[in-house]
């Protein structure tokens, strides 16, 4: 996960003092406060280095419940990966796809550990959920700034001072494709790729560019409009989708790796979410 | 700050920095089956269970653990005399150095009941790096004594 070792001590986070939130505003009020942040699984958080003066820790407020109704599937910020992934519901949601980006995350010791609500606030570029959830109907609640669309979240920039509560998906009857591409089951992404099929069209979502994911909306118009998806269109949408998604380099792959795995993997997921009905060449090459 | 935890069964009261991990909490008290390995939450060697979940040591905080039970490769012999003997058996055993992280997250394997088959198990364990063996023989030892538990 971390390349280098650490030496003892060094650069694993510092806090100075522990507060274990009563309640959310008791949560909020701390967190107002100089030198504050939220504990969430605290995995992420071990290693950043961090000196925090209080660390708010959110874990008796009930905020790890899953519940479902209808039409949503409402998730605390506070429910481990593990749990969520063991969840039959959310097996079936999005074709699983969200289950299938949190099962490639590190182990299962790691996941019992790690928050849903704290990998989506970090909002890090290798987060392979934020690029699965991209392609679904998010949408996020706040303490404070209340319901916000995932992808208003994701575009906010500068510091961020609110709470997550709970992530709310709605549910759709739709096909989807996710592929992380690592080079070991527990090495972070060289690049991720969701994609999803419902009665409003499709959605794409590229990440580990290696910046976080981001939607293709010119792509996803593009298909929206065609007809048919053959040969000349898919064409058309790598070129398009490699026009408006940007690339770069880093210790894990170059920007032009990068691009010929996002040919590839948008390729093959038109061709999953259409159930095989494109040329042939789509799922081979 | 003070946690109190069931520790193997027993009652324990530590007391800990607020930003200490249950690595450090439990080896200072002489709990050294929990090893270090990495330090960087990736090789699932000082795995533990807290309330019958695996998760590593060196990334669970302390402060977080008050009022769980959390469980060592100590609270589970019957678990790890087994699993050492089919370890032998398949020939797995090399330095030893991650089987107590192992054997604890086969002890909460066991305890979702269903017997998995090779890939559950892979998909379960992925973590837990061995830098001995290749994994086979590991994999056919844990489900040697899964089927035996079945």
């Amino acid at each position: 996960m971390v390349a280098q070792c650490l030496r003892r001590g060094e650069r694993i986070v510092k806090i100075k003092h522990y507060h274990k939130a009563t309640s959310m505003a008791d949560a909020y009020e701390q967190l107002k406060k100089e030198g504050s942040a939220i504990v969430a699984g605290g995995a992420w958080l071990r290693l950043s280095g961090r000196v925090i003066e209080t660390g708010i820790d959110l874990a008796g407020l009930g905020l790890d419940a899953i519940s479902v109704t209808e039409e949503t599937i409402t998730i605390g910020a506070m429910t481990t990966l593990h749990t969520i992934e063991t969840h039959p519901e959310i097996n079936r949601l999005y074709d699983g796809i969200l289950v299938q980006a949190i099962g490639s995350v590190m182990g299962v010791g790691l996941r019992n550990v790690v928050t849903i609500g704290g990998n989506i606030v970090a909002r890090h570029g290798f987060s392979d959920i934020i690029t699965a959830l991209q392609v679904m109907d998010v949408t996020l609640c706040f303490h404070e700034q209340g319901e916000t669309p995932l992808k208003t979240f994701l575009a906010q920039k500068g510091a961020f001072n609110d709470i997550l509560e709970k992530i709310v998906v709605r549910k759709r009857k739709a096909s989807a494709y996710f592929k992380k591409v690592s080079k070991t089951a527990l090495d972070f992404p060289v690049l991720n790729i969701a994609m999803s099929k419902d009665q409003d069209g499709y959605k794409l979502a590229v990440g580990a560019r290696p910046s976080i994911a981001i939607r293709a909306e010119k792509t996803e118009k593009l298909l929206n409009k065609a007809k048919t998806i053959d040969d000349a269109l898919i064409e058309k949408v790598i070129d398009t989708a490699l026009g408006e998604i940007r690339f770069n380099s880093n210790h894990r792959g170059s920007a032009s790796y990068r691009q010929s795995l996002a040919k590839t993997y948008i390729r093959r997921a038109l061709f999953d979410l259409n159930d095989g009905e494109t040329s042939r060449k789509a799922g081979q090459s | 700050m003070n946690i109190r935890v069931r520790l193997n069964g027993l009652e324990r009261t530590f007391t800990i920095k607020p930003d200490e991990f249950l690595i450090d909490t439990l080896r200072n008290h002489h709990l050294v089956s929990v090893r270090r390995g990495c330090d960087t939450s990736s090789c699932g060697v000082c795995t533990i269970l807290v309330d019958d979940k695996p998760v590593p040591s060196c990334t669970y905080l302390s402060a977080r653990a008050d009022k769980r039970h959390i469980t060592t490769v100590e609270g589970i012999p019957n678990t790890a005399a087994r699993l050492a003997g089919l370890f032998g058996n398949e020939g797995a055993d090399q330095c030893g150095f991650c089987n107590p992280g192992l054997a604890l997250s086969v002890h909460a394997l066991e305890k979702l009941g269903a017997t998995p088959d090779a890939a559950t198990i892979r998909h379960y364990l992925v973590g837990h790096l061995c830098r001995c063996s290749g994994y086979v023989s590991q994999i056919k030892a844990v489900k040697a004594y899964l089927e035996e538990k079945s």
